[in-house]
């Protein structure tokens, strides 16, 4: 169950899914799951650089990680996405750097809701 | 299963709210996430089956039978676009609903140019995904169930929808379908409401050589004018508040296909405009567009309005009627068919045994069938197919006898009113609800829903007219609806217009 804290961290992810903490807390198990794995890729792919890869897993994460935040830091991903299609290593990496401990940080609090 | 304990296979498929076996959802999906929603979101109205990539996704398809497909615009092996195109090779008729992460997508517009039947930005909500998906499955319902013509209701193809009647009044429907649907001409359904107006025009569709094309219905009176507009033409992005997207119409998405406009006297005269102009020059534009867009587009209309006397009160184009009534298919009430009353019970009864799983029911005693065949249907075989309905859900007797009927039926003497709401005290506005409601549970009414919206929207109606002070202009834009609907509506249920509201007897 979830503490009113994450409810209200969690409000506009909860109404997504109709108030369902269930459903909410098996997507969150879902999201521990995968979602490191392509932190991991996404870095690197921005490191070898193979960006089009890149580009595909920061699409991925951002479809995985958009159920529970489409503010920041999964907005963030957006630039990411366009500057490893562009193929600008420097501004992809540069983008990954800032937003990669605020990814971190959502999966802490989106692992404390997992099922 | 535990040991030792044999369980029966089960026998109850799940039935969806259109009656007929469970629907069957595909989706196709790389995100894990949006596959396990899909699943525990839309079980209560679909069988879900998932695929990872496109590849599986396809072979899913050509091995089994989807009412509906669910699919993601990037997939991992296939862009969603070429697996979209795949789909309609195997089946032109599968409504496909594309997911993208950004709203705007140009492939989610592209998809929908070449006839996708919507998208739905993620991360998904799971009511609007439901309502999506449910229109979608209907839509596949409403373009694929055959609708067979019969005079004979001993052809039963159950899975079909049969068109029953050997009255000369649906023998002439009949073959003015027959006539007309191999020519690319405008039709206009006329009828009642619960005639079946949707059945003459997925039957117009289903044996006109646009038969393998899309197939679309719109319900002009659903939507609010400005809403409507875009739904049937589209808008661009930025034309109006909320408008954060490009999106395709109906017109645009349904080319080389047929479009079903239900309700059509329930427009604006800014759609009837842009309406008339696409029947004549095949030609419109977006909301908010300037460019100009041509669509090849069969209309088939239906209305139950007077749409003469609407363009003689000035609602209604006059030129809009003409273009539109090339072709006229008038469908009788069912009370001036009786005697196709037993042909359509054994049919619905037939369906209900099936689907209610109850072999051991015989049918109606003579006593019920003369009266249902006396009665005048003022719901029309809509009414009836329900009636049945119920009754063979009722009945634990091998043989429905009139007590189960009900009471509107057994008690009523033909051609009496049997509109409860048309009874209900009019000095007490709004308060019989709760009893309107007990009264018709307890007659076992088949219309529940009906009669009480019904009585709330007199209800309503009268007081927003109270307080416009009869300004039937005014209190049409505070209602949302047109003002010929509110006219309409007036006239429906006789609601006198004084300097202070009242009710004629």
């Amino acid at each position: 169950m979830m503490n009113d804290i994450q409810k209200k961290r969690f409000s506009d992810a909860l109404q997504r899914v109709s108030g369902d903490e269930d459903m909410l807390g098996m997507l969150a198990t879902i999201a521990v799951e995968d979602a490191p794995a392509m932190m991991e890729s996404l870095e690197s792919q921005i490191d070898d650089p193979t960006l089009t890869e890149a580009a595909r897993t920061a699409h991925s994460l951002k479809g995985l990680l958009s159920a529970f935040e489409t503010g920041e830091p999964i907005s963030e991903l957006e630039p990411l996405i366009e500057a490893a299609r562009r193929g600008d290593k420097t501004e992809a990496a540069t983008v990954h750097a800032a937003i990669k401990p605020k990814l971190q940080s959502l999966m802490t609090e989106i692992e404390a809701i997992a099922d | 299963m535990s040991a030792g304990i044999a369980y029966p296979e089960a026998t109850f498929k799940p039935i969806s709210k259109w009656s007929k076996s469970m629907p069957s959802l595909l989706v196709i999906d790389d995100d894990r996430a949006i596959l396990a929603l899909a699943e525990k979101a839309l079980a209560p109205i679909a069988d879900i089956t998932t695929a990872a990539n496109a590849a599986d996704g396809l072979d899913a398809l050509r091995r089994g039978s989807f009412d509906a497909v669910l699919l993601d615009i990037q997939l991992p092996d296939q862009n969603g676009l070429a697996v979209y195109c795949e789909i309609r090779e195997h089946d032109r008729r599968i409504p496909v609903i594309f997911m993208t992460v950004a709203a705007a997508s140009n492939t989610a517009i592209e998809a929908m140019q070449l006839g996708a039947f919507d998208y739905i930005a993620k991360p998904l909500s799971v009511d609007p995904l439901r309502d999506l998906v449910e229109k979608a499955i209907e839509q596949r319902q409403i373009s694929s169930v055959p609708v067979a013509i019969s005079a004979d209701d001993e052809s039963g193809d159950q899975g079909a929808e049969l068109f029953i009647g050997r009255s000369p009044a649906m023998l002439d429907v009949f073959k003015a379908i027959g006539k007309v649907s191999k020519q690319d001409v405008p039709i206009l359904v006329r009828g009642e409401s619960g005639t079946g107006k949707e059945l003459v025009a997925r039957a117009l569709f289903q044996y006109s050589h646009r038969c393998e094309e899309t197939f679309l219905a719109v319900n002009c009176a659903a939507l609010p004018d400005n809403l409507l507009e875009s739904e049937l033409f589209g808008h661009e992005k930025g034309s109006f508040t909320g408008a954060e997207s490009r999106r395709i119409g109906k017109f645009e998405q349904c080319n080389g296909g047929t479009l079903f406009l239900d309700e059509i006297g329930d427009m604006a005269p800014t759609v009837q405009a842009k309406v008339l102009r696409v029947l004549q020059e095949q030609r419109f534009e977006r909301v908010g567009g300037n460019k100009e867009l041509t669509t090849d587009v069969r209309i088939i209309a239906a209305t139950n309005r007077p749409l003469e006397q609407m363009v003689e009160d000035g609602e209604y184009r006059e030129d809009l009627l003409y273009r539109l009534n090339g072709v006229t298919i008038e469908l009788p009430p069912l009370r001036d068919r009786l005697s196709d009353v037993p042909a359509l019970i054994r049919f619905f009864l037939a369906q209900a045994k099936k689907e209610f799983n109850k072999g051991d029911l015989e049918g109606l005693s003579p006593e019920s069938v003369e009266l249902l065949t006396k009665y005048d249907w003022p719901g029309n075989v809509r009414q009836l197919r329900a009636v049945i309905r119920r009754c063979v859900l009722d009945t634990v007797m091998p043989v429905i006898t009139p007590d189960i009927l009900p009471d509107a039926i057994t008690r009523t003497r033909p051609h009496e009113s049997n509109s409860a709401a048309e009874s209900s005290a009019p000095d007490a506005p709004g308060t019989e609800l709760p009893a309107l409601v007990s009264r018709l549970l307890e007659q076992k009414s088949t219309n529940i829903y009906s009669e009480s919206m019904e009585y709330m929207e007199r209800f309503v109606i009268m007081q927003v007219l109270q307080a416009t002070d009869g300004n039937q202009s005014q209190a049409a834009e505070m209602l949302g609806i047109t003002r010929g609907k509110l006219r309409d509506r007036i006239n429906s249920y006789n609601i006198v217009l004084k300097s202070d509201i009242g009710v004629g007897n």
